[in-house]
Order: C-alpha cells, then structure tokens, then sequence
C-alpha cells in the first residue's frame, strides 16, 4: 500500500493538468477564509487594541473569555450557527444555510477569538513601550488605537497568518453548515474528508500535499515581510 | 520682544506609587523664564516631580501653572522629553507628523521638517527612526515635543549618556527655545552642564526639596550639607 | 450602516452562486452520494428542468433530522420505518418507493468467524457475536446502523454489553466505517453501492449476502410545505417525479459501476 508515493504523484498530476475541480474548490476555500479573515481582522483588530489600551472592570474577565474562545471546537461552532441559520431556526428566512456565506459566518466566529486575543497581547507590549508618550501627547484613544495598530502591523501579519491557518484547515464547522454540496460548498477541507470516508485514501492525500502546499508558500510570504520589517528595525 | 511669565506654583505636593512615599509635602514656587535645573541623588523623586508636573502621575495636593489648576487644557501645552526615547516604529518625520497632525498643527509637515533641521536631522526624514542611534533618537525626540510649540517642557536627563554632538544640540536648541519664551524644566546629574545652562537650580533629596536658588548663589553657598556633599561627588547617607 | 452595506456586498459577492439559479436541496444518505450515483443522475436532471440539486450528504438519521428542522426540499434515505413515521408526523405528503440494492456483510478474505459457510444473516452475525471477532458498526442512526441494530436483535445479542470491546461503534458514515473495519482486520454491513465503489479495499471481501433480511429499499419524499413554509415543493416535487417516472428509473437502473448495477428502480411498486 503505497499511499504516499501514489498520493505525490497524484497531487503533481491535479496541481500540472490544472483540474478544473480542483481549481473551484481551492477558490472557493480561499474565498471563504480569506472573507472571514478579512471581517475577522475588522472586528478583532479594534477590539484586541481597545482590551489591550482600556482599563475597564470586567476587562481581564473579557480577555480570558476570548483567550478560551480560541479553543473552541469548530464543530460546536458549526452547530450554533446552523442552529441559527437553519430554516426552524432565527435566521432561516435569508436562507443561508448550505451556502458559502453560512461558512463565512462560521469561520469569522472561530478566527476572531484568534485575532483579538493575540492581537491584545502584541498591542499590551506595545502599550507598555507607548503609554507616557501619548499620555504626554494627550492622543485621543481612538487615535491612540489606529496608531498602535499601524505601529504593530508587521508583528499582526503573524496573527493575520494564524487566523488564516484555523480558517484554511477547519473542517467541522464548515462541513456543518456548509453541507459540503459540490461545486457549491466544497472546500479542500471538506473534499478530503469526503475523498478519506469513499476510501480514496490517495487522493485525499493528494488534497493535503495541496493543502500544505498553499499554506507554505503564504507562510513563505509572511516571513519575508517579517523580514522586510526587521531590516526596518520595526519587528 | 515681549517675554511671557511663567509661573509654576506647587503646593503641598505627595505621592505614594505602590505603598512608596515617594513626593514629601513639596511647595515649590518657580517664576524664572530661564532653565530650571532638577538635580540630586538617584531616587530622590525627580523623575516623579516632573512626571507629577506632566500630568503623567495620581497625585495629591495643588501644581498650578501661571495660577491655573492642572488640566488637561494645561498638558497641551507642555511636552515631556523622557529619559529612554520612546520612538514611534516609523520613519523620522512620521513620528513628527502622526503627533502634530493628531493635534491639529497648522502647516504640519513644513513645520515638523524645520524642526528636524534644527536638530540636524534633515538628512534622515525618511529613514525608519528606529535605526537611528541614541543621540540620534534623543535629538529627535526633542524635535517631537516642539511640534506642539509647547509652552512649558520637560526633560528627564536628555543628555546622559549621548555623544559629545548630540549634547551640544540639545543644549543649543534648549537655549534657543528658552530664549523664545518655552519654560524648561531640565533633570540632569552632569554639574558642568547645570553651571553652563541654569538658571536656577532646585536640589532633590529623598522626595523633598533641599534647596531652590539662583544658579550663582546656588553655587557659592549652599543650605543643606547634603547638598554640598552632593556637588562635591561625596556619598549621601 | 457603511458597514451594513460592505457586509451585505461581500455576502453577496460570495453567495453569488445561490441567488441566480433555479435549486433544491436534498438531504441525503450518504450511500447515494459516495457511490458517484448523483454525479450520474444530477447532470441529467438538470439538462432536462434546468434545476439545479444541492445534495447534504449526511447519513439517514441525520438528514432526517436536518429535514425535520426545514434544512431541505427533498428526502432521499433508506431506513422505511422511519420515513412512514416522517410521513405520519406530517414532515412530508407521501413517501414513494425508488430503488433498492441490497446490504452486504464484508470482511477480511480469510474470514475469521466463519461468515461464509453460514445460511442465513442472522446466524453469521450470531457466529461474529459468539467468536467475539472485530465489528465496526456505524453507531450513528443510519439507515445501515438500523438494519445492522435489527440483525442484531434477530440474532440475540445485545450489542451494548460489547461496546468498546469486539463491538466497536465509529459514529461516522460509511467510508469511514469501512476505513476502521479494514483498519483493525474486523467486520462491517454496508450497502452494497458504497462498497462496490469503495477505493480502499485492500484483502476485504463481500463475505455474506443475499439474505431477504438484507433488503436495502431507498424512499424518496418532498418534504410537506405545511409544516416547513420556506420548503420550495415546486421543485422538489419536479425532482420526485422526474425520479419516479419511467424514464428516471431507466436512468437509475442504467448507472453501472465497475459493471455492476448498483441501483434497481422500483417505483412502480408505489
């Protein structure tokens, strides 16, 4: 049972013949995390340098909430929102489930934990650097906020790439509220659970080489621009 | 040309930070327009009196500024230069320009340029400030706090440790702009430097003030034996 | 409210291949979809009524279920005793008969209970029960699971007291029910369309089939608007008697795997 040997060969045969199935499905996977990456970072980013700046009481209750958010199981995350999105459910009548924003939803609930937690953490150092500066400056907070983001952008790119990771290789919440229906709501994630449970256990192998490939060479990426930064002297 | 007065009064000044006693019951008045000099041993509150006077610290009792409370209508127009640079992660005239334009300062950018001339960082505009050295750093962090035109500005040892050119800037713009009618109130622990530049001096010791004079009588004669002690490089007990 | 409008736009931006067609969705078991049966049949449907059919594959229990809550247009299981009961609770209008195939009882080749020399289902599973062999049952209310639990009862086991030791239940659908089986060399009920298209053989055979007991009838219905007013029974309701009629069943019958025919319309029994 040569598994990996066939499964090399196969994903160089999908990735060179460019398959179109293929092609749909790493669209759609980039779609989708990469959209609720996107509205992640709009929510968590604020709210990650809001926790990380604010001395307000239930501040640190609110920090170790989000910090034990980001081990939720995504299956768990799945079933609320299909609960919500489902047609007996609240927000049945837009008609959501089984569709490609359904698993936006569902990513943005697992990622902007991830976001707001980590990015807390970077902007408290930084808040550590800045505080009497701005104290001084008398900077208004809102200011103070965007300048903190700005100023921590290329140590945020590495939480930008974690929320992408949990997003890009999440299969449980997806397969939930997504249905997995092809051509429609089928991501790499959840076309290699499909591919293992028909016995295709070299294609589906194939699909994470893929898999692994796209995220190293976005890994690749980041680190490149880390690098950029540290010659900077801003990392 | 008209030189405003500034009058710095405070009364009846404490601070405890973590259980620490660290400010004693000062009552200080300051009126001269010249530089006020903040000298004395490590730990005897300085750094806390001016950060006091910033409005960086919780404190008890009165800091009036030419007898207005302290508010912060008063902190806009006073800057702090502190001891270790804090330096913004961007280029030398971004971390001019993000403070002037967040305060609102007219002709912003051509004014944030003259001032890195007059530090003599003209040549480094859009170098990552980060990379700059210490003397560098210092120098710009000075031009910072005048983007504001500050009326009043403090600075925590500006100058310790920096090479020989880095001081001499910073002491030149210092009398420049002290000449210009800005009130500065200097911690410095160079004697040299206090003899060439005060015009008063104010002598620390364990949270109180010792001793508050002119600069010549300040060193012709002094009060407290500590404080003689202090001048002459002897150990304080 | 900027943002309202942004959100809106990327929703729509993503879901853009939703609004503009013609759809239904079908909840379903998974035997159908693994099997490649609607890679073969949905093309065709949709040349001809221009309707295109979303397919959750999730296991019997499950699609009724999600079915129960709404989530569809359209049933398609096989598990009788529960589609009578879906009808009677007024989930749907009338059940209709579709196909069949038959479970088959797999195992490794060298068949260590002894399955194959056996005369009826009930005794091979009662020679597993008695040698205490590997048994990977689905665990998870499938219709597979609940044929499975009813050869069980015939046979006088009582599967709870095994669970975890030879009993094995994987709460998973059928591929990866087969994957644990071959994976720890122990026995499985499949349907026989799963298995036949099944990619992971390796030394397993069919060991036992063809008892009346492993009759596998699939049944097909357009879940009631009545009761889930969002349902769009206009369709489902083409997709039913498209399915039903004479020339769906010959499509039906036509689906051939490997050269076997995995599915034998049988609507006319309605």
């Amino acid at each position: 049972m040569d598994i990996f040997g066939d499964a090399f060969s196969k994903s160089f045969n999908l990735i060179f013949s460019f398959d179109i199935d293929l092609i749909e499905i790493l669209y759609l996977s980039a779609k989708v995390s990469l959209f609720s990456l996107l509205i992640s970072c709009v929510i968590g980013f604020p709210l990650g340098a809001f926790l990380a700046i604010g001395k307000f009481p239930l501040r640190n209750f609110i920090v170790a909430f989000l910090n034990s958010l980001m081990g939720l199981p995504p299956v768990v995350v799945g079933l609320i929102v299909y609960l919500y999105l489902s047609r007996s459910g609240p927000f049945g009548f837009l008609g959501l489930l089984y569709t490609p924003s359904a698993m936006v939803i569902a990513q943005t609930i697992l990622i902007i934990p991830i976001i707001g937690s980590l990015s807390c953490q970077i902007l408290e150092d930084l808040d550590k650097e800045y505080k009497d500066l701005f104290k001084s400056f008398v900077i208004k907070r809102s200011q103070a906020i965007s300048a903190y983001l700005y100023d921590a952008r290329y140590s945020l790119f590495t939480v930008v790439l974690a929320g992408f990771g949990r997003a890009v290789s999440e299969v449980g919440a997806v397969i939930i509220v997504g249905g997995n229906i092809d051509h429609l709501t089928r991501v790499m994630t959840t076309a290699i659970a499909l591919e293992t449970s028909k016995g295709e256990l070299s294609l589906a192998m194939a699909l994470g080489i893929i898999l692994l490939l796209v995220s190293l060479s976005i890994n690749f990426f980041v680190v490149w621009i880390k690098h950029i930064g540290k010659v900077k002297g801003y990392v | 040309m008209f030189k405003q007065e500034n009058i710095i009064e405070i009364t009846d000044l404490n601070l405890v930070k973590h259980s620490d006693n660290i400010l004693k019951k000062i009552n200080v008045q300051i009126k001269s327009n010249g530089i006020t000099f903040i000298i004395g041993p490590n730990g005897a509150g300085k750094t806390q009196l001016v950060r006091s006077l910033n409005g960086l610290e919780k404190i008890n009792g009165s800091i009036k500024f030419n007898n207005e409370e302290l508010s912060k209508k008063l902190i806009l127009r006073q800057s702090f230069v502190f001891q270790q640079p804090i330096i913004l992660k961007r280029s030398v005239l971004e971390n001019l320009i993000f403070f002037s334009k967040c305060r609102k300062i007219k002709n912003h950018i051509k004014k944030s340029k003259e001032l890195l001339k007059l530090v003599k960082l003209e040549d480094f505009l859009n170098k990552p400030a980060l990379t700059l050295s210490g003397g560098q750093k210092q120098r710009l962090a000075l031009a910072r706090a005048l983007t504001t035109n500050p009326q009043f500005i403090f600075l925590d040892e500006p100058t310790a440790h920096l090479d020989p050119l880095s001081s001499n800037i910073i002491e030149k713009t210092l009398l420049k702009i002290s000449k210009n009618g800005t009130k500065v109130i200097f911690i410095s622990h160079d004697i040299n430097q206090v003899r060439r530049l005060a015009e008063d001096v104010i002598f620390m010791h364990k949270g109180k003030i010792l001793e508050f004079n002119n600069v010549k009588r300040f060193f012709k004669s002094q009060k407290s034996s500590y404080t003689k002690s202090f001048i002459e490089g002897k150990i304080i007990i | 409210m900027k943002i309202k409008i942004i959100v809106l736009l990327i929703f729509c931006f993503v879901n853009s291949k939703v609004y503009c067609q013609e759809k239904i969705i079908i909840q379903s078991t998974t035997s159908t979809k693994n099997s490649g049966f609607y890679h073969f049949i949905l093309p065709k449907f949709k040349k001809e009524t221009g309707i295109i059919a979303h397919v959750v594959a999730v296991g019997t229990g499950a699609a009724i279920k999600n079915a129960m809550n709404c989530d569809g247009d359209v049933l398609l299981v096989h598990s009788p005793k529960r589609e009578i009961k879906f009808v009677n609770e007024g989930f749907s209008k009338k059940r209709f008969k579709l196909m069949y195939n038959d479970f088959v009882l797999i195992g490794p080749s060298f068949d260590p209970a002894n399955v194959k020399k056996q005369i009826s289902a009930i005794e091979a599973f009662r020679q597993i029960a008695k040698k205490q062999k590997l048994f990977a049952s689905r665990g998870d209310n499938s219709g597979t699971h609940s044929r499975e639990k009813f050869i069980w009862e015939k046979a006088g086991v009582i599967t709870k007291i095994y669970s975890g030791k030879w009993y094995r239940e994987t709460g998973s659908g059928m591929g990866t029910t087969i994957n644990v089986a071959i994976g720890m060399g122990g026995y499985t009920l499949s349907d026989r369309a799963t298995w036949i298209k099944f990619g992971n053989k390796n030394d397993f055979k069919i060991l036992f089939e063809g008892d009346k007991i492993l009759f596998n009838q699939y049944g097909l219905m357009v879940i009631n608007e009545l009761k889930c007013p969002m349902v769009n029974s206009k369709n489902g309701k083409k997709f039913v008697d498209w399915m039903i009629s004479e020339k769906g069943q010959k499509i039906i019958n036509s689906y051939k795997v490997k050269g076997k025919q995995l599915f034998f319309g049988n609507a006319k029994d309605n």
